[in-house]
């Protein structure tokens, strides 16, 4: 699962990681984003801090919270390792800044699943 | 417009152009690393405009930085602090061509410094020099006991006035009546400090302008 409330950074991933046989669900606010990974249950979810409505961190608390089994992957403009530590103190396992080069998005997904396919 | 104002505006806008920045930066990277049948040329030529807009990026974060925390912020990585500047200074050399001596020293330049600060603060160094003053232009990089110490000099052309704002300027627009400093030595000066270390310069009416930029490595980040 993709959330980002930039339709063109969705768009960019989802057709990056189709090109890897992914899945990919997509989600522009927080609610939608959370609703999404409480319904459809994807194995890594990418997912921008700075979301409408239920901001990023939130989101990761409550899908830890729920306990559901999912990769979190954060996704953000700021880089500093107190944006880092908020991230995974949220329950992401990886805070990825942007531009994100594709091997950096490849590699954080694959930490996750431990292959190159799946749902997200 | 007064100053805060229009400090503010900026930081909103480079929140808002860095998104789609983001969106673009990600596409090159697809064609680069994805796209098949691109010559070399076109290949290299998707390179300098994808440096070239993370440079932006860099620039907007700045921004970004100052307006919410008043200060910049760096993020060190080990690195080799000499092929970085080297690799800058050819860069800024093929935007703004002209003679430059390097200077590297023998030393290990290998310590935990910000690679975004350190490039834009070489492109910063140089691109005023060769802009605003006279040949020949030179730069050092070396240690200075655990610090890192870049040096630009020059054959002159600036004024006791010009130096005295030299770091102090701040939004300007380029060729307005405040003359020859502009963002990027501002810039400079800011990077300098959140990298704990200082931007100065120094006129000798013999020797030209001698800028300095001192940086301290660390503070190593936690991934």
């Amino acid at each position: 699962m993709v959330a980002d409330d930039s339709p063109g950074m969705t768009a960019a991933i989802r057709s990056f990681l189709r090109r890897f046989g992914w899945e990919v669900l997509a989600a522009s606010d927080g609610l939608t984003a959370l609703e999404l990974v409480r319904s459809a249950q994807p194995a890594v979810a990418l997912i921008d801090i700075g979301l409408p409505q239920l901001d990023g961190l939130e989101v990761a608390r409550r899908i830890r919270a729920d306990g559901l089994l999912c990769h979190l992957v954060a996704m953000s403009g700021h880089g500093t390792s107190a944006d880092r530590d908020r991230s995974l103190q949220a329950g992401f396992a990886v805070h990825l800044v942007k531009p994100i080069p594709p091997a950096v998005l490849s590699a954080a997904l694959d930490r996750g699943v431990g292959h190159g396919g799946g749902s997200t | 417009m007064k100053p805060r104002s229009a400090e503010r505006l900026a930081a909103s806008l480079a929140h808002h152009i860095r998104s789609p920045l983001a969106t673009a930066l990600l596409y090159m990277h697809l064609i680069d690393e994805l796209g098949s049948g691109i010559d070399q040329e076109l290949r290299d030529g998707l390179a300098n405009a994808r440096d070239e807009m993370l440079r932006v990026n860099r620039l907007l974060g700045n921004l970004v930085d100052y307006h919410s925390l008043g200060r910049l912020v760096v993020v060190p990585a080990l690195i080799d602090a000499g092929p970085v500047a080297a690799e800058a200074m050819a860069k800024t050399l093929i935007a703004t061509p002209a003679d430059v001596a390097l200077e590297l020293s023998g030393e290990d330049l290998v310590d935990w410094w910000d690679r975004s600060a350190l490039q834009e603060i070489v492109h910063n160094l140089l691109s005023n020099a060769i802009r605003h003053r006279r040949p020949p232009i030179s730069m050092r990089v070396a240690r200075s006991g655990r610090n890192l110490v870049i040096t630009v000099r020059d054959g002159g052309g600036m004024s006791s006035r010009e130096l005295s704002r030299m770091f102090r300027q701040r939004l300007t627009v380029p060729g307005d009546r405040t003359g020859k400093m502009d963002l990027g030595m501002w810039l400079t000066g800011q990077l300098a400090a959140a990298h704990g270390g200082a931007a100065t310069a120094e006129v000798d009416r013999n020797a030209g302008t001698t800028v300095t930029v001192t940086l301290v490595p660390g503070p190593r980040q936690t991934l």
